[in-house]
């Protein structure tokens, strides 16, 4: 019985020195995690100054504040306290007189191209094989399709182009349900905004944001009774949008909590595109799949309409294989829009054809670039006259 | 309901609050429904063929205990076997074997006019008939008594922790601890809460880490060059280890909690200098049930050379077909049963080296391991690979293109870079020590910094884009 009683005993003083190391250590374990929470702001500390470029460990412990808590380091009160990706993108009419209106040379062509760096990628290229073309570029890093339809619109009648380009890039799909880059962008937001287009009785009707220009939006955060109605037309509208993500919280200073909130956009992110693609492609039953066709044909009759050449660029990005083509070219083709498809030249499966931040290699551009050159100019109304003496000067 | 997802979590840790407020009898049927919902929360339809398995092996194993005749005994078993191969032959293998027949007969002129059946086949299944099928031959071969406690017998099969991939658990080990009371002690419930934390990191930060890196050039099809081919089958080689190996640390630890001691499944096997070594460290529950199951029966090494040789491959090639009705698995256990064949004249005697010894033969083991995980990644070529067309053309490449070391490989991200580094240190921590419990001797503020740095690494890992449990396919 005694036996018994110490073998219990001494059992219990054994859980007991367990516990307590146990608990010791789960103490230890925090104070390690406030010391690596700390040490991670300490060591890697977002540039102050917007015009510096972060490195990619201030960027990787930056990507979870609250987007809320990254536009005062994007936006600041002038242009010189703003970073240049608060310049970019902006659909506002006024911003593009520094673009050509004509062609350099009186036979030339000018080649209007609405979208993303891609286009821009693509209109360079074609511009440097042929020199009778310069381009009118309005784009925006990452633009859904929305953002260059909307372009396009807002851009008729203010240049004599003969050619226009929509690009739609596969993976910026998912924005055609958002208003701004701030909110599809969650770990670099983009502060440029865009209409949601709708279909209403066939015809598509924009949503426009109450931001419509930087300076709209330098006034909003300075003035919470702007900003607030526009964060509230955001949490309508935007499919993006969501209250963890968006708005300031003082856990903004945790590095930990901003790698949870990171992960969390980016599981968010993967459900939203899931929504709208699997592995066989876009779905038929995603809500924006009618608008983007409705989009590719207005585009198409309204530069036909202008005496334009209409060109649809299909940039089926990394991770996309031929989906947008798939979606599209039905379409396309029915309706008799040239297009050019960057699946044919550069496969999207083929990782040779990318380089690092996802745009196409030199090589990879310059096949699809003439495979759009030869397409615009067997598609201008009017023959191009022989380039033998533009090239000679 | 995958382990990685906060659907988990809140599932283990609810059956976990209602587990301790019961008594046994009503703890075993909470699991079994349990199972039942985490299993059903794949496709709910499944649970039928589990049922099936589960009622036959049930009624077949009660037979036995009391029929004497030798051929009624054989005829149970030889129901229970064609029950449960039937079921994976149908669900797992039909199309295949009907598909490569129809290629078969072609290459012959012959068209053979039928059409694949439309079946998905069901998570878990190859684990689960294993594990039933143990039951019933132990109880043939007498080796284990027969219960006759159908709920605690179906929890058995539908353990949730080790249903879906494992470890394929023997009846012998885990029947014992379903039928009689278990305790749970605070020992027990900090293992198990770290073999889910470590689970999760490796299946988190390494694994889905670096599963766009392989996906990308696997996917890539022959554009490629010997550096994308090679760094992506390194990577394949954490990642599945890191995957499945990750998984069964989560089965365990989850088990742990609940009481259960479910067998370990990886002893570290990047660290074996040979094949024979391998399988005692990779998979071991399959291994050991393919040996105890399978090469035994067929003779083992005891009726000489050539039959041992072909016993091994006859093992290897329907282990390598149990992970996959497709023929670049067939090809792995064809390569996993050859370089057994090769190593065997050379074993001596199936010991390993003992981790402390001197410097020198440390240096030649270290060397070995080195040599033999290089075998082991062109093994996972070969199971990776998505046709016999890309095996050839990267084998080829691995000849012809080598030393090309321009690459388009993405790297993994920042917290797979920094996971990688610990993982190695605590694998090497864990063999050096012999135990996979190092760390619980070591001084607080050591253990502390070990765990916040899992934490801190795991946190940045969870934006890795997270990817299916490679064995779930199995």
């Amino acid at each position: 019985m005694n036996h018994h009683n110490s073998s219990t005993s001494s059992s219990e003083s054994g859980t007991r020195t367990r516990l307590r190391a146990n608990i010791k250590a789960a103490l230890w374990t925090i104070f390690f995690l406030v010391l690596m929470d700390a040490a991670a702001n300490l060591l890697f500390p977002y540039p102050a100054d917007p015009h510096a470029t972060p490195n990619s460990l201030q960027r990787y412990f930056e990507y979870g504040r609250s987007t809320e808590g990254k536009l005062p380091r994007i936006i600041g009160s002038t242009d010189d306290t703003t970073a240049p990706i608060g310049f970019a993108g902006w659909l506002d009419p006024s911003d593009w007189s520094t673009q050509p209106q004509a062609p350099p040379q009186p036979d030339g062509v000018l080649m209007a191209v609405y979208g993303m760096s891609f286009a821009a990628d693509a209109g360079k290229g074609v511009c440097a094989i042929d020199p009778r073309f310069a381009m009118r570029f309005i784009g925006g890093p990452s633009a859904p399709p929305n953002f260059a339809y909307a372009a396009y619109e807002l851009d008729r009648g203010n240049s004599s182009a003969k050619v226009a380009v929509l690009a739609v890039l596969a993976s910026s799909v998912r924005g055609m349900e958002t208003l701004t880059g701030m909110t599809m962008n969650f770990e670099q937001p983009y502060p440029f905004t865009y209409p949601i287009y709708r279909l209403q009785e066939g015809a598509l009707k924009a949503e426009w944001p109450q931001v419509r220009s930087l300076p709209e939006l330098r006034g909003a955060l300075a003035d919470p009774a702007q900003w607030n109605p526009f964060v509230e037309q955001l949490s309508v509208h935007d499919r993006y949008y969501s209250p963890l993500l968006f708005d300031r919280t003082p856990l903004d200073h945790s590095a930990i909590v901003r790698m949870v909130r990171r992960a969390w956009a980016q599981r968010r992110d993967t459900q939203i595109v899931e929504s709208l693609r699997d592995a066989g492609g876009f779905k038929e039953s995603a809500s924006v799949v009618p608008v983007l066709r409705a989009m590719v044909k207005s585009f198409a009759a309204s530069c036909r309409a202008d005496g334009m050449l209409p060109v649809v660029y299909l940039v089926n990005d990394r991770g996309y294989s031929d989906h947008l083509y798939r979606l599209l070219a039905p379409t396309l083709d029915s309706e008799g829009i040239p297009y050019v498809s960057t699946h044919t030249y550069a496969p999207a499966d083929n990782p040779a054809n990318f380089i690092g931040d996802g745009h196409f290699t030199e090589a990879a551009n310059a096949e699809i670039v003439a495979a759009m050159h030869a397409l615009i100019v067997k598609g201008l109304p009017v023959p191009l006259a022989e380039n033998g003496d533009l090239l000679r000067e | 309901m995958s382990f990685a997802s906060i659907q988990y979590a809140v599932f283990l840790i609810t059956v976990y609050g209602l587990y301790r407020m019961l008594p046994h009898r009503q703890q075993n049927l909470m699991l079994l429904v349990a199972s039942d919902i985490f299993y059903g929360a794949w496709d709910w339809r499944f649970l039928s063929l589990m049922l099936i398995s589960t009622v036959i092996d049930y009624g077949v194993a009660l037979r036995l205990r009391t029929a004497e005749a030798p051929g009624i005994r054989k005829a149970l078993l030889l129901a229970s076997i064609c029950t449960n191969l039937g079921l994976l032959g149908v669900f797992k293998y039909f199309n295949f074997f009907a598909s490569s027949l129809a290629d078969l007969a072609s290459a012959f002129g012959i068209t053979l006019h039928w059409t694949t059946l439309s079946i998905v086949l069901p998570v878990g299944i190859s684990f689960y008939t294993f594990q039933t099928l143990s039951y019933t031959i132990d109880v043939y071969r007498r080796e284990l008594e027969a219960t006759d406690r159908f709920f605690d017998f179906a929890l058995f099969v539908s353990f949730f922790p080790q249903l879906v991939a494992g470890p394929i658990e023997r009846a012998s080990h885990l029947l014992p601890q379903v039928l009689k009371p278990r305790t749970i002690t605070w020992d027990q419930t900090t293992r198990g809460i770290y073999l889910i934390a470590f689970g999760l990191f490796k299946k988190v930060v390494v694994a889905d880490g670096v599963a766009h890196s392989v996906d990308t050039i696997y996917n890539a099809g022959l554009n490629v060059t010997w550096a994308d081919i090679v760094l992506a089958t390194y990577l394949f080689a954490l990642q599945i280890y890191c995957d499945f190996s990750g998984y069964s640390d989560i089965a365990r630890g989850s088990a742990k909690l609940l009481g259960f001691d479910i067998m370990v499944n990886f002893r570290l096997p990047y660290f074996s200098t040979n094949p024979s070594e391998f399988w005692r460290r990779w998979h071991i529950s399959l291994s050991t049930w393919l040996r105890d199951y399978l090469y035994i029966p067929l003779g083992g090494n005891h009726h000489g050379t050539a039959k041992t040789y072909r016993n091994l491959m006859t093992t290897m090639v329907l282990g390598g077909l149990w992970h996959g009705a497709a023929w670049n698995f067939v090809l792995w256990g064809i390569f996993q049963g050859a370089i057994l064949c090769i190593h065997r004249p050379f074993a001596r005697g199936g010991r390993d080296v003992p981790p402390r010894a001197s410097l020198r033969t440390l240096a030649m083991r270290a060397a070995h391991v080195i040599v033999f995980f290089h075998v082991t990644c062109y093994g996972w070529l070969l199971f990776r690979a998505r046709s016999f067309e890309q095996i050839a053309a990267y084998t080829t490449m691995l000849v012809t293109d080598f030393g090309n070391f321009s690459t388009s490989i993405p790297l993994p991200p920042f917290a797979t870079l920094l996971g990688v580094p610990l993982l190695v240190l605590l694998d090497a921590c864990e063999y050096q020590k012999g135990t996979a419990q190092f760390y619980r001797r070591w001084a607080a503020p050591a253990r502390g910094l070990l765990y916040a740095a899992l934490a801190f690494v795991f946190l940045m890992g969870t934006s890795n884009e997270p990817s299916q449990f490679i064995y779930f396919q199995f």
